[in-house]
């Protein structure tokens, strides 16, 4: 209980430090954070008045921070000029898509990197082994926006099985998936195969044989389980790449999502929904890694004091 | 029975032994040639009988009990010999078949005791599993017999260990339970690869103890691997002393004690003697164990010995003795 | 009689097999002369991409014939001949001469990255794992919280406060650098702290700037030159991609990410125009990685091989 307290309370502190940093970026634009905010409505005396007392411009900073995040944790997010919306409903049209092509991708990274570490751990240092892993260090060095143009090349235009842009469908999601996916998949390739030699090489291994257990036995219960473990660190680290991957590939197929939609803020210096989404990734991979690390205890009894 | 089990079992005939190794060829593939590890390894252990093998690192030892369970793998290989248990032969046996003696028959206990335990169940499920590989019990059913194994080997609170992870226990205890583990299931013969070598030398007289009253008990034959002759000389009614992949001598252990025939038999009682007597300087035997890849022709102890002639250029023959002694050296 | 190890005595002996090689098989390393050639092999590979890619960009001027930046309407989208040996794009430019011209601004920026950001994350992380006390806790929570935010956001957010081009960009990047430099130069700073040596030197009264320069820093250094060639490729795909959003480079300045961005439009009819860039930046990429590898391998004997 200890383990998770003490996590729980890094996370808290955290997600403070996360907010705070993300609140000074408006203050760090050049002009007043309501020229900012407001862009092209800036002339307007009534919206600037109005957002001045909003923000508590008058006020001191920390007690404009406090204000801010009231806010936040009450779901206001500010108000796009640009979009003529609240940044929140921004937010909400556009997080589904997002989460179902990390999803996806995130699926398509294990499924992938399992079957490749394991090819290659289990026929090591031969041609197989060498061949997997050079596979896999190519895809974790290929750029995915230029991936991204390759699968629709080939896929789309060549061979016209999947729509060129990626619509909201089944099938759209396929090429933007295996995109961000096979970006990914090397690494946890690389990382499957190294825990499953360690855990293949393991003296347990050797002693649960002595035991007269069957192969299948000893790969299930004692090298498959031991090997999961270092896995599931590789993929709570995949979690940043995902997030930071879905903007590229988002833009490259044109597909509704938090990336997309903040690359096209930034571009139109909407900077609520700049603000917004950066805190809205930041704080979601800082929950995600805690989950990720409460996930070790139940698997690992020797974590978390037992 | 009191002390080593008595004289007519070990070396018995091959009709009435447990296991029966014969010239026994264990090589290792390396780049493009072999590595010859065991060079044609030979002895019998008999029902109740203990035996032995005693070497320094490098020796063969741990590589001949690995063969014998059957443990040896790619780039390992058995490339002569037989290893016959209760009359079947090892040597050539399908996995399959492998795998329903391993356990049952001949079981093994390691070196390191928290390495052969897997960090992640518990003692008792360990221990269970050893059970249900080769009885038809639940799990239930099996979880108590471990813990009435545990109890055998001297875990007090047996219950409350059943339960716990081996990080939790102390190395002699998760010995303890590798051992348990070993007797699941009664197996007929028992090895054991230098089962006190990681532990405290209290600790080790403990387990020592437990091995020997079992042996008593159960009536179970062992193979007792270590470097340490004065150790298996507690413990065993044989000696095998290895060196070089091959054979040094082997015979009744008081026989051998008293009056070690072969010269690195003689090193290494006086290396072990000087050590217990504690005054004056330790004796060793002066040289390197040898590498197996540049293994010199003849007697692998040649370059060591006190006693060496041009002969030991080639392979001496292994000599009988009376008294079921055979010793592999020209001096005889 | 004293309990000699049995594992290593083996090992020493000269080749003997220990005894977890006898039951399950080698170890990670490589036993096989032939496993070692490959990772040799790697390295030639690495190299000769390296060659490939730069070579050209270093001699641009004599490798191309024409400018970047030279318009040709009567020469657009011509694919890939003799006189235009990557093809021409909307205006007649020739690609060839735009993806020599444009590397010396990705590959520029990627390196000008590293040495920014390597120095400032070396100084603080010197600093800190060596001064310790509130200093280096303050510095490593700062590290912390930057790293706080995955991938590219960071990249992102500092560009949407500095505005697109080509330097904020190269700043952006470096900013995310600094604490991946830091964290590592703090963790070996802090070791050497504690070896013998060094405490001895401040035992005899050393001044602390000396005792970092001549102990400290040598010492970290190979963590240094790994985390450069780890981060060289690194920075060179977020350089590309901020230039593929628009956020760096901008045109018609070449730059390969950003001329990936401008192909993309004219994908089905002149796929010429965005592949050739991105292969020349994969090509980069790869070939860093795999001369990092074998560098880290030379540095790092001890460490799991991959």
């Amino acid at each position: 209980m200890v383990y998770v307290g003490k996590r729980l309370l890094a996370l808290v502190v955290l997600l403070i430090g996360i907010s705070i940093l993300v609140f000074l970026m408006l203050q760090l634009i050049p002009g007043s954070p309501v020229t900012a905010l407001l862009g092209q409505s800036a002339t307007n005396p009534a919206a600037v008045a109005r957002l001045n007392a909003e923000l508590g411009l008058n006020k001191s900073l920390p007690v404009q921070f406090w204000l801010w995040l009231k806010g936040v944790l009450h779901g206001n997010l500010g108000y796009s000029y640009q979009n003529q919306q609240p940044v929140s409903a921004l937010i909400g049209q556009n997080l589904p898509s997002t989460l179902e092509l990390a999803g996806a991708g995130l699926l398509i990274s294990i499924v992938g990197g399992i079957v490749l570490g394991a090819v290659a751990a289990v026929r090591r240092d031969t041609a197989t082994d060498s061949v997997s892993m050079g596979i896999a260090m190519t895809l974790v060095a290929l750029p995915s926006f230029w991936l991204g143009l390759i699968l629709i090349l080939l896929f789309a235009v060549v061979l016209p099985w999947f729509p060129v842009v990626g619509g909201t469908s089944l099938r759209g999601l396929v090429l933007p998936a295996l995109t961000l996916g096979l970006g990914l998949l090397g690494i946890t390739g690389r990382f499957v195969r190294s825990s499953l030699l360690e855990a293949m090489h393991s003296s347990h291994v050797v002693a649960a044989r002595a035991k007269g257990l069957n192969s299948r036995t000893v790969f299930l219960k004692h090298i498959a389980r031991n090997a999961v473990l270092p896995v599931i660190t590789v993929i709570g680290l995949q979690v940043g790449a995902l997030l930071s991957g879905t903007v590229l590939v988002e833009v490259v197929f044109s597909r509704p999502g938090i990336g997309r939609l903040l690359v096209q803020s930034i571009l139109s210096k909407d900077y609520a929904t700049v603000q917004a989404t950066v805190l809205i990734i930041a704080a979601f991979y800082a929950i995600t890694n805690l989950v990720v690390d409460l996930l070790y205890p139940l698997l690992d009894p020797r974590i978390g004091g037992t | 029975m009191t002390g080593p089990a008595s004289g007519t079992e070990a070396g018995a005939t091959a009709e009435h032994s447990v296991l029966d190794v014969r010239g026994l060829h264990t090589h290792f593939r390396r780049g493009r040639g072999v590595i010859k590890v065991v060079r044609g390894v030979s002895f019998q252990v008999g029902r109740s009988g203990s035996v032995g093998l005693v070497g320094e690192s490098g020796s063969g030892k741990s590589i001949t009990a690995l063969s014998v369970m059957g443990l040896i793998e790619k780039p390992g290989f058995i490339a002569e010999g037989e290893i016959l248990l209760n009359g079947r032969d090892l040597v050539g046996m399908s996995q399959a078949e492998l795998t329903k003696i391993r356990g049952r028959d001949v079981a093994m206990v390691f070196q390191e005791p928290t390495a052969a335990l897997n960090p992640l169940y518990h003692i008792g499920s360990q221990v269970a599993e050893a059970i249900r590989a080769h009885q038809d019990v639940t799990q239930d059913q099996a979880l108590e017999q471990a813990q009435h194994l545990l109890e055998l080997v001297g875990i007090t609170d047996a219950g409350r260990v059943l339960r716990q992870y081996p990080h939790q226990l102390s190395g002699g205890m998760c010995q303890r339970a590798t051992i348990a583990t070993a007797l699941a299931n009664d197996p007929g013969l028992l090895i054991l690869d230098e089962p006190t070598t990681a532990l405290d030398t209290t600790i080790q007289a403990q387990i020592l103890d437990i091995i020997t009253d079992l042996k008593t008990r159960l009536e179970t034959a062992i193979v007792f691997v270590s470097h340490d002759i004065s150790v298996v000389a507690q413990i065993c009614g044989d000696l095998v002393v290895m060196y070089g992949g091959r054979v040094m001598e082997s015979g009744r252990t008081e026989q051998v004690i008293d009056s070690p025939k072969h010269p690195y038999t003689q090193g290494l009682i006086n290396a072990a003697m000087s050590v217990s007597a504690g005054t004056g300087r330790l004796q060793s035997i002066p040289g390197e164990v040898p590498d197996p890849q540049r293994m010199p022709p003849g007697c692998p102890f040649q370059p060591r010995c006190p006693h060496a002639m041009p002969q030991c250029g080639t392979d001496p023959p292994l000599a009988v003795l009376p008294d079921d002694r055979q010793v592999a050296c020209w001096l005889y | 009689m004293p309990t000699d190890r049995m594992d290593e005595p083996l090992l020493a002996a000269g080749g003997v097999v220990p005894l977890d090689v006898a039951v399950a098989g080698t170890e990670d390393e490589p036993t096989s002369s032939r496993a070692a050639l490959l990772r040799q092999g790697n390295f030639v590979v690495g190299v000769i991409l390296l060659a490939i890619v730069v070579i050209p960009v270093l001699l641009a001027p004599v490798v191309s014939a024409v400018g970047p930046d030279v318009q040709n309407p009567t020469a657009t989208f011509l694919g890939p001949s003799p006189s235009h040996l990557m093809g021409t794009d909307q205006y007649g430019r020739d690609i060839w001469a735009r993806v020599v011209y444009g590397g010396r601004y990705t590959i520029g920026a990627s390196i000008a990255v590293v040495i920014l950001g390597g120095i400032v994350g070396t100084v603080l992380g010197l600093v800190a794992g060596y001064v310790r006390g509130a200093v280096g806790f303050t510095i490593m929570r700062g590290v912390d919280l930057l790293l706080a935010f995955p991938g590219i956001l960071l990249a992102l957010g500092v560009t949407a406060i500095l505005g697109p081009s080509l330097v904020n960009a190269v700043i952006a990047v470096a900013i995310v650098a600094v604490p991946l430099y830091a964290r590592i130069v703090e963790g070996a700073a802090r070791e050497i702290r504690n070896l013998p040596y060094v405490r001895a030197a401040r035992a005899l009264g050393a001044g602390s700037g000396h005792i970092i320069f001549r102990h400290v820093l040598p010492g970290a250094l190979p963590a240094i030159v790994v985390q450069t060639t780890v981060y060289l490729g690194i920075a060179a795909l977020w350089i590309a991609s901020l230039g593929f959003l628009g956020l760096g480079v901008q045109p018609p300045t070449p730059e390969w990410g950003q001329m990936v961005s401008d192909g993309q439009a004219s994908l089905s009819i002149a796929w010429w125009v965005a592949v050739f860039p991105g292969a020349f930046l994969a090509a980069f990429v790869v070939g860093v990685s795999l001369v990092g590898d074998a560098l880290r391998d030379r540095l790092n004997p001890t460490a799991a091989g991959t």
